[in-house]
């Protein structure tokens, strides 16, 4: 048995040798090489940027508003924060790591709706923990991971030396790495300041199925969270709620009762809840890619409507 | 609970530490524990089916013990078989017996409405039931002697290495093993985790990132032609094999930790020179299974000709059967009984030389390769139109493998990702070109010690750099 032991340790000095070393290189790589074709490293890498407005939520924030016309309409330096299917926890971090980033924000444009109460149940994985392992040494992004992942999985990635970078050796591959980075130097989101517009649908839009949400006290505190860093940090707070296909707002059952508990959280916080839902507009089938989500034209549209309530603010 | 994941990892180092710090009169106790533990993670409710078909199995073989006279010992038998085949019955074939009667009953009655369930269908159910039956025939015919200590039976059931996807083990190997007052053994303990490593190379360095780019394929087979329909039924014979045999090699290499060796699966079957060959290669467990307890007691060769060959289509139409509840395993099952009985019937020249072997060696690997894409289709209907548009468009795919290489080429992936996936399954080859012997551990055995060294480097490298974790896939046999 000692003979074992001698034998595995002699491996394990062997891979802490190479691992040790071998993540540390990876951390700064992944840091100064991202891919930014990928919207979360395309915010990870911005640097020394002023925004008076910046937009923040899942892609009812990063593919419904257009930030260049935005900021044609209001003359105030806006970019768009929004990421596919992100909880309340990954877009605090995401802001976080972009104020951190010598990067200066004035207003935060919060998407609050039913959908961000229950991101576990409207996402297939709200938060994307492969993201920030470049990240990872950061006390504050070590915590906000280690809250949203399995204890052992965070222990590992935190405590064993490349094992983050082993389990996601798809994203932070080894061939990208030799062949000198990924292939996208210079992404689609420098221009677009951060937006994607979606393509036009097919008509009559598909009535998607009923799906049940609830209130998940996790995002909700990560919504608590977020609003107090931003209040700490002297950035104020808009809270909003896209636009949605109106026909298809009879489901879930229980939306008063969520839309009542997103009314309180802003309440309580003693924040605005803008609401777009006007029947004249967000009942037109062309204005849509899905039941909620706009589409190019739904976007340029609901992002005027958005500029002139803007403009309203102080 | 995954062979390939951090629970089981944990889960082993702590089964294995306790293993070998408790006396030997407590560690049946503690496998039995860590087995319906290795289940639960799975399922909590479904081991009571487990362990109430081992108690009617374990009480009727006890019977039978007690009672001299075949004719006697029958019901007990019967009431065992019943129990497992109607267990089989019910979770695995009952809905599809039932949509194929209902198909064909709306042809004249359209408004005919079939019952189905909704019952999840247990995990590893086709594994532990053919080891339970074939425990309760070998009792019946007195080749063994019954269990009496029930908790040995279970153990025998259970016993996580090889519970949810086998080898599928007999009592006469196993249960005396689980008695043997086991000591550690450096040379015996690291040479099963060398098997284990090789198992969890194959699974997640081959099988795990070949299975994105057959999915793509098999997922939508009218988006392709020619070319790559071929490819990506010569990936899925990669996939399939290192899946299962990576399995059994971490299975083998998990009880051999345990100081209990379990028969070996497979052999380097792709190099098999014959249909019958192969199967002497692929899931051992299984074709050893259906030799003793179908093809034997149906005559085996030992009758008339048409008959011998009714008896190997029967066994394979039923091994087809076993492995899935579709008509793409039966016709799977069928077209691997043809194989057989027209190998029989049709003796090729025996001809000697290596350049014959090869060819005899592809050409099986070209039959089994046809035979996959009814294994791997979703539909017999897809399995067909595969086929003809493999054959038929190969003009037309080597134009689209020009126009657009990613999708018709890489299916679906990178250059680089494909290219890896290539070099793994070269690696594969090249390990399996340098075995000499039967079993992968002698590979390592009977090699120097910097060859070992370099070897297991570059195995780890490999694994750490091309490996597949983050999104696990369940082995490919766990559905069976």
């Amino acid at each position: 048995m000692r003979r074992l032991f001698i034998r595995l340790a002699w491996i394990a000095a062997g891979y802490l040798l190479l691992a040790v070393p071998l993540s540390r290189y990876y951390d700064r790589y992944y840091q100064r090489h991202p891919d930014l074709c990928d919207k979360t490293d395309w915010i990870l890498s911005r640097r020394g940027m002023a925004a008076d407005d910046v937009f923040l939520g899942s892609s009812r924030a990063y593919n419904m508003v257009d930030v260049p016309l935005y900021q044609e309409l209001t003359g105030r330096r806006a970019v768009n924060l929004g990421t596919s299917g992100s909880n309340y926890a990954e877009n605090f971090l995401l802001l976080r790591q972009f104020v951190k980033h010598e990067n200066t924000v004035r207003r935060v444009w919060l998407q609050a709706d039913i959908y961000s109460l229950d991101a576990d149940a409207a996402f297939s994985a709200p938060f994307h923990a492969y993201q920030f392992m470049p990240w990872l040494s950061d006390p504050e992004v070590a915590g906000v991971v280690r809250e949203q992942v399995e204890l052992p999985h965070y222990l590992l990635w935190a405590y064993v030396p490349f094992a983050k970078y082993i389990e996601f050796n798809g994203e932070y591959n080894l061939y990208k790495l030799l062949r000198g980075g990924f292939a996208c130097a210079e992404g689609p989101f420098d221009a677009s300041l951060g937006s994607e517009l979606l393509a036009a649908a097919a008509q009559p839009l598909a009535r998607k199925p009923v799906r049940a949400f609830g209130v998940n006290p996790e995002d909700l505190r990560g919504l608590e969270r977020l609003l107090a860093w931003c209040r700490a940090s002297g950035i104020e707070v808009v809270l909003y709620e896209a636009p949605e296909y109106l026909p298809f707002t009879d489901q879930p059952a229980n939306r008063a009762a969520l839309e009542d508990t997103l009314a309180q959280a802003a309440f309580s916080a003693g924040l605005p809840w803008l609401r777009f839902r006007e029947p004249e507009i967000w009942s037109q089938d062309t204005l849509f890619a899905d039941a909620t989500h706009l589409n190019a034209a739904g976007t340029r549209r609901f992002t005027q409507e958005l500029a002139a309530r803007a403009l309203l603010l102080p | 609970m995954l062979f390939n994941s951090l629970h089981f990892l944990v889960f082993l180092v702590l089964v294995l530490s306790a293993y070998y710090g408790l006396p030997h009169r407590l560690r049946w106790l503690l496998l039995l524990l860590a087995s319906l533990y290795f289940y639960m993670v799975w399922n909590p409710v479904y081991i009571l089916l487990l362990l109430a078909a081992t108690s009617v199995d374990y009480l009727g073989a006890y019977r039978m013990s007690m009672l001299p006279d075949p004719a006697a010992r029958r019901p007990w038998l019967i009431l065992s078989m019943s129990l497992n085949l109607g267990i089989l019955f019910t979770f695995k074939y009952f809905n599809f017996i039932s949509r194929s009667v209902t198909g064909l009953a709306q042809q004249f009655d359209p408004g005919f409405e079939g019952v189905v369930h909704e019952l999840i269908l247990p995990m590893g159910i086709s594994f532990y039931t053919f080891q339970a039956m074939s425990y309760a025939i070998d009792v019946y015919r007195g080749e063994l002697k019954a269990e009496r200590h029930a908790g040995m039976y279970f153990l025998f059931i259970t016993f996580f290495p090889q519970l949810v996807a086998g080898p599928i083990e007999r009592a006469g190997n196993l249960l005396g093993q689980l008695r043997k007052h086991v000591q550690f053994d450096y040379a015996r303990f690291t040479s099963g985790i060398r098997q284990a490593a090789w198992g969890m190379f194959k699974k997640v360095v081959i099988a795990d990132r070949l299975a994105p780019m057959v999915n793509e394929v098999y997922n939508a087979p009218e988006e392709y032609t020619g070319v790559s329909l071929a490819l990506a039924t010569f990936l899925f014979a990669y996939q399939i094999y290192c899946d299962f045999s990576g399995y059994s090699d971490i299975a083998l290499g998990t009880a051999r930790m345990l100081g209990i060796d379990l028969m070996d699966n497979f052999n380097r079957p792709y190099y098999a020179k014959s249909i019958t060959e192969f199967w002497r290669r692929w899931h051992i467990s299984l074709s050893t299974w259906f030799r003793d307890y179908v093809y034997i007691p149906l005559g085996g060769n030992r009758v008339v000709k048409w008959r011998w060959y009714y008896n190997l289509f029967i066994t394979f139409l039923v091994s087809g059967i076993w492995h899935g509840a579709n008509w793409t395993f039966v016709i799977w099952g069928a077209l691997h009984g043809l194989y057989i009985v027209a190998e029989q019937a049709v003796r090729l020249p025996a001809f000697r030389g290596r350049l014959w072997d090869a060819l005899r060696v592809g050409w099986v690997f070209v039959l089994v390769g046809i035979s996959w894409v009814f294994f791997r289709a979703n539909t017999v209907s897809d399995a067909w139109l595969i086929l003809g548009r493999m054959i038929g468009g190969i003009p037309e795919s080597l134009a689209l493998l020009r126009s657009d290489p990613v999708k018709h080429l890489y299916l679906g992936q990178d250059s680089g990702y494909f290219l890896i996936s290539v070099f793994a399954v070269a690696c594969l080859e090249a390990v399996q070109l340098m075995q000499r012997r039967q079993g992968v551990r002698y590979f390592f055995e009977d090699r120097p010690a910097w060859f070992r060294w370099s070897f297991y480097a570059a195995l780890l490298l490999m694994m750490i750099f091309f490996g597949m974790y983050h999104d696990k896939s369940e082995f490919i046999y766990f559905q069976f």
